[in-house]
C-alpha cells in the first residue's frame, strides 16, 4: 500500500520535471503557476489524505479502483493542463501545412482547421467540461439538499408545498427546459452551470427528504432537540453526516450525467463558445468532417466516454458499499 | 381504488397546467421573439410592429396567456409563427415519425434488457456478475450523439451499408419500402436502444438479485422447490415493480427522448420540432411540445402507480 501511495505521490514532481525539461520557464508562466503549486503540494496531499469509511470500503472493489483512477487521472490532467499540453490550445499552425493533419508523431491527435493541436485542446477541454459538470452538480445538490431538508424537517404544509413543487419541476421535459433556459443570455460556461444546476435538484431533494424523515425520530436527534440545539446545528452537525454517504454516491453518478448534458449542449452550439474549449464543442467542430477528418470528433468523444465511465463506476461502487445488505449473498438458483 | 385514481388524475391535470404556465412565461420572458428573429434588418420599424401586432405579441403578457389558455381549452393549439402552419398539422406529421423510432427502441429496451437481466441474475459467480455489470455500465455511459456520429462514419461512410440519416423515400412499395424503412431505422434505433437496454438490464438485475437475498427465497429453496419455480414465481414478481417504474419513465421517452438521435440522423420527429421551436422562439409550437411531453410524464407516473397496486397486493389493501 505504501508503495502505491508513493507512486501516486510522485506524479506531481514528475509532471513538474517533465514541464521543466520541455521548457525551463514553463512552470513559472502566469497561466501555469497554479498547476505548479499543486504539483509541489501533491505529495503532501497524497500523504495526508487516507480513504476512510465508505470510500475505503468501496475501494476494496476493482470497479471502484478503475473508476477512481479514471476520475483522479482526469482531474489531475485538468488541473495540470498547462504543464501537460504540448502547446497552447489556441496556438494556430501554418494555415496550409498544419491544417487538418492526421494523428501522427508530431500531433498525437491531429490538428483542426486552424492547425491547432487537438491533444492540447482535448487536455484543456477537460478543464472546462469537468468544472462545468462538477459546478452544476454542486449547485443542484446544494439546492436539492436545502429543499429536501426543509421539507423533511418542517413536515406538514411546508413539506406538502415543497414536494408538489418538486413534482412540478420533475414533470418538465428536462431537455426542453434546459434549451429554454440556455436561450436567456449569451451562452457562457457560468450560465451552463446555473442552468444544469437549476434543472437537476429535484431528485436530490427527494433523496434527502427520504433519508432524513426516518432519522428525525432517532435518539440522537431527539436528544439534540431536547437540549435546545437549533435546527441548523442539528442538521449540519448530526443529520448531514448521517446522510452524507448516499448523497456523495448520488452526486458522483450525477457528475457523469452532467458531463453528457454539457457536451450535448455544446455540440448543439448552445453551450460553451469558441474561445473556451469543451469536449462537446470539439465534437461539434468535427461533425461535418467525418468523411475525412474523423479524429476531430473521435478523440473528444473518447474523453467523454472515459470520464463518464469513471464517475459512474465510482458512484456505483460507493452506492454498493453503502448498502447495508451487501454481505447477504443471493440464493444460488441451480438444480 | 376509483377515488384514488380520480384524485391522482386531478392532481396530474393541475401538474400539466403548471408546466405549460411556467413554460409560457419562461418562453416569453427569454430575450428575443420570433418576429425579431424572422424579420429582415431592412424592414421598417412600423412594419415589424405591425407584424408583432398581427400575432398578438404586442399585447400585455397576462392577456396573451389568457387568450392562449382559452384556445387550448377549446382544443386549438394555434398556428406556428415560423412555419405558418397549424401546430396540430406539424405534430401530426412529427409524431408518427418519432413513434416509429422510439417505439422500436422501447421494445428493444424491455425485451433485450429483461432477457439480459434474467441471464445476468441467474448466472452464478462474481466474475460474470462484475463483467456483465461493467459492460452495461460502459454502454450506458456512451453519449448518444457521439455514438451516432461514429456509427455514421463506419456504416454510412466507410462501409456504405446504411443511409446516414433521414426518412426512407416515400414512393416505394411493398418489400422495397419495408427494406428501406429497416435500413433507415437501423442506426437510430440502435443508438436509442443501447443505453436503454443497458439501464434496464442493470436496474432489473440489481432488483432480482436483491430479491434473491430475501429469507423467503431461502426458505423456498430449503424446502426443495425447483429453482425454475422459485425464479419465475417468487423472485420475478416483486422484482417486476422496478420494471413498472421503468415503463412509467419510458412513456415520456416515446415522444421526447430522441432529441439527440433525431438531430444526428436528421429524423423529422418531435425532438427536432421541439428544439427548432425553442431556437426560433416559435411560442405556440414550444408550448404544444412541452405540454405533450408533460402529459406523458404525469401519465407515466399515474400508470406506474396503478401498476404497483396491481403487482403488490399490500398496496391495494392500503388504499
Amino acid at each position: 500500500m505504501t508503495g502505491r501511495r508513493a507512486t501516486v505521490a510522485a506524479i506531481g514532481p514528475v509532471v513538474l520535471l517533465f514541464a521543466f525539461l520541455r521548457e525551463p520557464s514553463l512552470p513559472l508562466r502566469p497561466d501555469a503557476i497554479g498547476s505548479t503549486l499543486l504539483a509541489l503540494a501533491w505529495p503532501f496531499i497524497v500523504w495526508g489524505l487516507r480513504p476512510t469509511g465508505v470510500m475505503a470500503r468501496a475501494l476494496e472493489e476493482d470497479r471502484a479502483r478503475v473508476g477512481g483512477t479514471l476520475v483522479l487521472g482526469l482531474c489531475l490532467i485538468a488541473a495540470w493542463a498547462p504543464l501537460l499540453a504540448p502547446v497552447s490550445p489556441a496556438l494556430q499552425g501554418d494555415p496550409v501545412l498544419d491544417r487538418y493533419r492526421p494523428p501522427g508523431m508530431e500531433h498525437w491527435l491531429g490538428t483542426d482547421l486552424l492547425g491547432r493541436d487537438m491533444l492540447s485542446r482535448v487536455i484543456h477541454g477537460a478543464r472546462v467540461s469537468l468544472s462545468i459538470a462538477v459546478g452544476s452538480v454542486v449547485l443542484s445538490v446544494g439546492l436539492g439538499t436545502l429543499v429536501g431538508a426543509v421539507a423533511g424537517w418542517r413536515g406538514g404544509r411546508v413539506d406538502g408545498v415543497l414536494m408538489r413543487a418538486t413534482d412540478l419541476a420533475l414533470a418538465f421535459p428536462r431537455v426542453f427546459l434546459i434549451l429554454l433556459l440556455v436561450a436567456f443570455t449569451y451562452p457562457s460556461p457560468q450560465w451552463i452551470v446555473v442552468v444544469l444546476g437549476l434543472t437537476g435538484w429535484m431528485s436530490v431533494a427527494r433523496l434527502v427528504r427520504g433519508e432524513l424523515r426516518p432519522r428525525l425520530q432517532e435518539g440522537y436527534v431527539l436528544a439534540a432537540r431536547s437540549l435546545g440545539f437549533g435546527a441548523w446545528r442539528i442538521f449540519f452537525r448530526h443529520l448531514l453526516p448521517a446522510i452524507a454517504g448516499p448523497l456523495i454516491a448520488f452526486s458522483t453518478l450525477r457528475v457523469g450525467n452532467a458531463i453528457l448534458a454539457e457536451s450535448f449542449l455544446s455540440f448543439l452550439g448552445l453551450g460553451v463558445q469558441d474561445p473556451w474549449v469543451s469536449w462537446g464543442l470539439l465534437i461539434r467542430s468535427g461533425r461535418d468532417l467525418l468523411t475525412g477528418e474523423w479524429w476531430l470528433a473521435f478523440f473528444p468523444g473518447l474523453a467523454i466516454v472515459l470520464t463518464v465511465v469513471g464517475f459512474n463506476l465510482l458512484g456505483d461502487a460507493l452506492r454498493a458499499a453503502l448498502d447495508p445488505r451487501r454481505h447477504h449473498d443471493p440464493v444460488a438458483l441451480e438444480d | 381504488m376509483g377515488v384514488f385514481i380520480l384524485r391522482r388524475a386531478f392532481a396530474s391535470l393541475l401538474l400539466v397546467w403548471g408546466v405549460v404556465t411556467v413554460t409560457f412565461f419562461l418562453a416569453h420572458l427569454a430575450p428575443g421573439d420570433p418576429v425579431e428573429l424572422l424579420s429582415d434588418p431592412a424592414m421598417r420599424t412600423e412594419d415589424i410592429e405591425a407584424l408583432r401586432a398581427r400575432y398578438g405579441l404586442d399585447q400585455p403578457l397576462p392577456l396573451q396567456y389568457l387568450s392562449w389558455l382559452r384556445a387550448l381549452v377549446a382544443g386549438d393549439l394555434g398556428t406556428s409563427l415560423v412555419r405558418q402552419r397549424p401546430v396540430a398539422d406539424i405534430l401530426a406529421e412529427a409524431i408518427p415519425n418519432t413513434l416509429r423510432l422510439t417505439g422500436l427502441a422501447l421494445l428493444l429496451h424491455f425485451t433485450v434488457g429483461t432477457a439480459l437481466a434474467m441471464a445476468m441474475a441467474t448466472r452464478p459467480g462474481r466474475r460474470w456478475t462484475v463483467a456483465s455489470d461493467s459492460v452495461s455500465l460502459v454502454l450506458y455511459s456512451l453519449p448518444a450523439f457521439w455514438l451516432g456520429l461514429m456509427l455514421q462514419f463506419v456504416f454510412a461512410y466507410q462501409l456504405r451499408w446504411l443511409p446516414s440519416g433521414g426518412l426512407p423515400p416515400a414512393d416505394l412499395g411493398g418489400a422495397a419500402a419495408l427494406w428501406a424503412e429497416l435500413r433507415h431505422l437501423a442506426m437510430p434505433v440502435f443508438v436509442l436502444g443501447l443505453s436503454g437496454v443497458a439501464s434496464v438490464a442493470r436496474t432489473l438485475r440489481a432488483s432480482i438479485v436483491q430479491v434473491l437475498t430475501e429469507d423467503y427465497i431461502r426458505t423456498a429453496r430449503a424446502k426443495g422447490l425447483p429453482a425454475r419455480l422459485i425464479f419465475w414465481k417468487h423472485a420475478l414478481r416483486p422484482a417486476s415493480a422496478t420494471l413498472i417504474t421503468m415503463l412509467g419513465l419510458g412513456l415520456p421517452f416515446l415522444l421526447g427522448g430522441a432529441v439527440a438521435t433525431e438531430v444526428i440522423f436528421a429524423w423529422p420527429g418531435m425532438g427536432r420540432v421541439a428544439v427548432e421551436a425553442i431556437l426560433t422562439r416559435d411560442y405556440p409550437l414550444i408550448l404544444a411540445t412541452t405540454a405533450m411531453a408533460a402529459v406523458l410524464v404525469v401519465l407515466g407516473n399515474l400508470l406506474a402507480d396503478i401498476g404497483y397496486a396491481w403487482v403488490d397486493p399490500r398496496l391495494r389493501r392500503a388504499s
